[in-house]
């Protein structure tokens, strides 16, 4: 069972040649063995009563789902029916759902087991996964070095073998980031492809779930189970759902792949840049053709979303009262205090600070210099990525330039903990789906990854490419 | 920008939060450079023509047809306190 895929793992469990029940018994002696990377906060209970469901099912052949036996983790911002779900944070303590979220209920609607909750940076806020209630996730393959986040325990999770494959979601990076410093495949698709109903909100219009997973096919599998419209959130796009897998199609003959010049300015001379070259001209040689592209502002994608993130942050947030749900301070005297006192408790630095800067840049008198400016700016880049994608399919962007951190070593200033996300913040600002795939390795051999973006709804083109240089690029090394 | 300790505690009246004068004064400085690096966009020549995309359209929007919601249990299942189904809290009129 060691590492297997995804899709093996189903295969298997179809065919009778593995249990689900031994699958999940694995995993939990992986997740206990492996305790001390922190990426699991909670096994749920039932996920071997779930399972035995599973075989019974196999054994009685009864028809079965796309995910059958498949043991999946979610992260702790999305809603299980009657299970706890924390984001992380002390305010959220003791929170239990009470109903489960569309992504979670696709995925149980296709016979895959909820193993558990993975560790998180509180309500998503953070690029390294030091900011949880839990404690860090530690990487996957150096534990003094951060999972990344926020997805942290997604990506550390699937890294370390502790499940089959995750759910995370990626506001600025949150699912690409970490599968890059782990080693794993994460996508964050186009915005709306997934339902956000029994998703804890962080920036609504930012926020989309993703899968990470050990290979492109198996995030192609389950992108395919997850996505599409959902009654109950009218974001999700209506557009039909490809199947991904078929898309998949083993060559990139005239694929036309884009380079971004002024990306292309910021990593020239880092020991990143000769791998991303390398990478290109592998490409070349199998038949696409290479595109150079200008996206006017990219870099201030980035500060737009230190505008916007915090302001949709501080709004969401504002639920969070004592009252409804989240913990209640006890000294509390009156309903102001209780709200504010509560508050106090229950929130950590980095979301305090979030919400103080988004209550900021919304406030009278900023709002047309800090908001206003930063949604034109948007939909200017977003302009900028439409001009790209007429003249190539995809275009490769950096994940992270640089492998994993040393934990605590990013603690003292905001910024450049914030900085990280300089590559991975573009796709959710324009709204468009970006995928990060292991390709080389950097310091200590360490796991490096390259994203690839496309136009809206073109998540297949990217997993057609992913897979390619999944399959053919370590060959040619 | 610089920011003084009562701009500071303003913003914290609006978030509904309570800081140390030692917290206050570390987000003072914190600020400033925060919002220093958001003020780049200041700089950004762009086209004000481009209006944002409007990403709802009314198709979108699900039939009106009434279903069960949650029921008294289900809505009340995470108040931190609560009584005679219904949240719990201190006496706002008086």
């Amino acid at each position: 069972m060691k590492d297997t895929t995804l899709i093996q793992l189903v295969n298997d469990i179809k065919s009778g040649k593995t249990k689900a029940v031994d699958a999940v018994k694995y995993y939990i002696n992986n997740i206990k063995e492996k305790s001390y990377l922190n990426a699991v906060v909670e096994v749920f209970d039932d996920a071997i009563q779930k399972a035995e469901e599973i075989d019974k099912k196999v054994k009685n052949k009864e028809p079965l789902g796309r995910l059958a036996g498949a043991p999946i983790i979610i992260k702790d911002n999305m809603l299980y029916k009657g299970k706890k779900c924390t984001c992380a944070s002390y305010f959220l303590k003791d929170f239990i759902s009470p109903y489960t979220a569309t992504v979670v209920d696709r995925i149980i609607k296709e016979d895959g087991i909820i193993l558990g909750r993975a560790n998180m940076d509180e309500f998503a806020m953070g690029g390294s996964n030091e900011k949880s209630y839990y404690g860090p996730c530690k990487n996957a393959h150096d534990s003094t070095r951060v999972a990344g986040g926020s997805s942290g325990g997604s990506a550390c999770a699937v890294a370390a073998d502790l499940c089959v494959a995750s759910l995370g979601t990626d506001t600025g990076g949150s699912v690409r980031q970490p599968s890059s410093y782990n080693g794993v495949f994460g996508m964050k698709p186009t915005y709306g492809k997934n339902s956000r109903y029994g998703i804890v909100a962080f920036a609504s219009s930012l926020d989309q779930v993703g899968p990470i997973t050990k290979t492109t096919m198996d995030n192609a599998l389950l992108l395919s189970v997850i996505a599409g419209a959902d009654e109950h959130d009218d974001t999700s796009l209506r557009a039909p759902v490809d199947n991904y897998l078929s898309q998949i199609k083993g060559n990139i003959n005239n694929l036309k792949v884009g380079y971004c010049k002024q990306i292309i300015e910021k990593i020239k001379g880092t020991p990143y840049f000769s791998k991303y070259k390398k990478v290109l001209d592998f490409l070349k040689s199998q038949g696409a053709h290479l595109v150079e592209i200008s996206i006017e502002n990219i870099e201030l994608a980035l500060p737009c979303y230190y505008i916007l993130a915090p302001a949709e942050a501080t709004s969401n947030l504002g639920r969070f009262d004592g009252i409804k749900y989240s913990t209640r301070n006890k000294d509390a005297k009156n309903i102001g205090q209780i709200y504010n006192f509560s508050r106090t408790d229950g929130f950590g630095k980095e979301v305090k600070r979030r919400i103080m800067l988004g209550n900021f840049v919304l406030s009278s008198g900023y709002f047309d210099a800090y908001y206003n400016k930063a949604k034109a700016l948007q939909q200017n880049i977003r302009e900028s990525f439409k001009t790209a994608f007429s003249k190539c399919d995809v275009i490769l962007f950096p994940t992270t330039s640089d492998v994993a951190f040393i934990i605590g070593s990013m603690n003292k200033n905001p910024i450049e903990m914030y900085l990280i996300d300089l590559f991975t913040v573009p796709a959710n600002i324009a709204g468009i789906p970006a995928f990060s795939l292991p390709f080389d390795k950097g310091e200590n051999n360490l796991p490096l990854g390259l994203q690839i973006l496309a136009n809206d709804n073109n998540e297949g083109i990217i997993y057609n490419l992913a897979d390619f240089i999944e399959k053919n690029y370590k060959e040619s090394k | 920008m610089s920011f003084s300790k009562k701009e500071i505690k303003h913003l914290a009246d609006l978030s509904a939060l309570t800081f140390s004068d030692e917290e206050i004064a570390s987000f003072a400085d914190e600020f400033e450079v925060i919002t220093q690096f958001v003020s780049q966009i200041q700089n950004a020549k762009i086209d004000t023509t481009i209006k944002y995309e409007k990403t709802k359209t009314i198709e979108q929007l699900r039939d009106d047809v009434a279903k069960p919601g949650f029921s008294n249990e289900e809505v009340l299942l995470n108040a931190p306190e609560k009584a005679k189904g219904a949240f719990k809290v201190p006496i706002v009129v008086e």
